[in-house]
């Protein structure tokens, strides 16, 4: 009886042994050819551990088709670079070709989420161009639609940040916000997003039954609904653990590196683009309010109640009687 | 309107406006040298009485024969929009102070201005081309640049072909090398 015979023994792929076997010295770290672009040139500087990843062109977490170029080290972003050119459709070069009616549908589409603000602009820009007064119906109009819209933006971003961070439930609640604004636009203007509403000098169409009575019913259910969705996030432990505390901007900040919207706002700085941009209808509008020059105690003033005054705003000018508005008499307090 | 804004301008600034003080519905716009473009920023910045902390634009303009930056300012002191025009810079060779100095977030205007019309930001640390590839090389927005339908609006006029990012050349060169490699 004789021993079986020792068969060979199987070495593993992950033996360190076959590597020795092969070529070293295959691989060159720099190729013998000097770097064709910056990128390239910069990725021979890389230190010890570091590495360039792409995040992007089209990744799911950056909203919209951009590039981040990251340089990490293990998991910690030591440095990035954002890459904007994918969405650049060349727009300026198109309105210089275009006539202000073309120019009109042709920048709504840059906002499309609401792209009535994308509108405005232009049509503010040629009304001052022109000498043109908006009446004041058109004026409101103007304001009730789009601060509809705002509210629906607002919904959207409170559920694209929850689905960030992993959470799928808020995304569908305000998409339930959001269609109920957009359905009753969609009866006023006949779309459901690049309204292509705002003319120069008004507005497409008046206001129409349906539109008011969609509005009547969204209003009814709106705060209810609002207040389900806000506490989804804020009552939610894990939310609040992972937000709370980060993103710090404070002041001088903001300032310097040109944030705005309710960013700025929150940093402490009173300013609005809806306000900086006078229309007739807006609280702002009389002359009174903004050109005393405020103290510094009135400007911080300012910026603690615009918050609270925001959302009541949207619901006070479409009733159009000031004196029906509730935080009208703190409004002009607060604008000293 | 502001006026109070205008007189206010007069002074502080005096000798370094390049035209005068222009008012029209809630903008107000004053003009100046490129060369004193910092100084006037610097004083609309840190003036107590004027304050005007927000830059909210920064934009190159091709007037055909000049170029001219455009800037946005805000402030709480007045209900106006200040705009500063530096004008006057040459089309060949149109350069500029950086004012990301001032403000840092200017940085990525400025590259924005450069990309599209060729305006040189001394001082800016980081004046790559933002929008077009890196190996763009002409400014899309300045007013020799034609789109092809532009002959639609004169006899005569000239056309030239949109530039392509990668001439056939390059681009043959380009991915034999690659294949060669690989």
């Amino acid at each position: 009886m004789t021993a079986p015979a020792k068969t060979q023994q199987h070495r593993s792929e992950d033996d360190p042994q076959i590597m020795l076997d092969g070529q070293i010295g295959q691989y060159e770290q720099v190729p013998p050819y000097p770097p064709r672009t910056e990128r390239e040139a910069e990725f021979y500087t890389l230190g010890d551990g570091e590495m360039f990843l792409n995040m992007g062109p089209q990744h799911p977490s950056t909203h919209g088709v951009l590039r981040v170029v990251l340089k990490i080290s293990g998991e910690k972003v030591v440095d990035l670079d954002p890459v904007l050119g994918y969405l650049h459709r060349g727009v300026e070069k198109l309105c210089e070709n275009s006539d202000y009616h073309h120019i009109i549908s042709q920048i709504d589409p840059l906002e499309y989420v609401s792209s009535l603000f994308m509108e405005w602009a232009p049509v503010m820009a040629f009304e001052k161009l022109l000498d043109v007064t908006v009446p004041r119906r058109a004026e409101y109009i103007r304001v009730l639609t789009g601060e509809m819209l705002r509210i629906a933006s607002h919904a959207l971003f409170q559920g694209w940040m929850a689905l960030d961070l992993g959470g799928l439930t808020p995304i569908l609640y305000s998409f339930i916000e959001r269609d109920e604004i957009v359905e009753a636009l969609a009866a006023l203007t006949g779309q459901r997003m690049l309204f292509n509403y705002f003319r120069i000098g008004g507005v497409n169409g008046d206001l129409n039954h349906e539109f008011l009575s969609r509005v009547g019913d969204w209003m009814s259910r709106a705060l209810v609904q609002h207040e389900a969705n806000i506490g989804l996030l804020n009552e939610n432990e894990i939310f609040v653990r992972r937000m709370r505390g980060i993103g710090r901007v404070d002041r001088d900040l903001a300032l310097r590196m040109g944030v705005t919207g309710p960013n700025i706002r929150a940093a402490g700085i009173p300013f609005d683009v809806r306000r900086a941009h006078r229309t007739r209808c807006t609280p702002s509008s009389s002359s009174t309010c903004r050109s005393a020059a405020p103290t510094a105690a009135a400007t911080r003033s300012t910026a603690t109640c615009s918050a609270s005054t925001r959302c009541a705003r949207a619901s006070g000018s479409s009733t159009s009687a000031s004196t029906r508005c509730p935080t009208a008499p703190s409004w002009r307090a607060c604008r000293g | 309107m502001d006026r109070t804004l205008k007189t206010r301008l007069e002074a502080k600034l005096a000798d370094r406006l390049a035209g005068p003080v222009r008012q029209r519905h809630d903008q107000t716009e004053i003009r100046v040298r490129p060369a004193d473009l910092i100084e006037v920023l610097r004083t609309l910045h840190d003036d107590p009485e004027l304050e005007f902390v927000i830059l909210a634009d920064l934009a190159g303009v091709d007037t055909g024969d000049t170029m001219q930056i455009v800037y946005h300012l805000w402030s709480s002191r007045t209900p106006d929009w200040l705009r500063i025009i530096a004008e006057g810079l040459p089309r060949e060779d149109p350069r500029a102070p950086s004012i990301t100095g001032l403000w840092p977030g200017a940085e990525w205007s400025e590259r924005e201005a450069y990309d599209m019309f060729g305006i040189v930001f001394e001082g800016n640390r980081d004046l790559r081309r933002i929008y077009m590839p890196p190996n763009y090389a002409s400014f899309p927005l300045r007013k020799d640049f034609h789109l092809p339908d532009d002959s639609a609006r004169g006899p005569g006029g000239g056309v030239r072909h949109v530039e392509q990012p990668y001439a056939p050349v390059q681009a043959t060169e380009h991915s034999i090398r690659r294949t060669v490699k690989a």
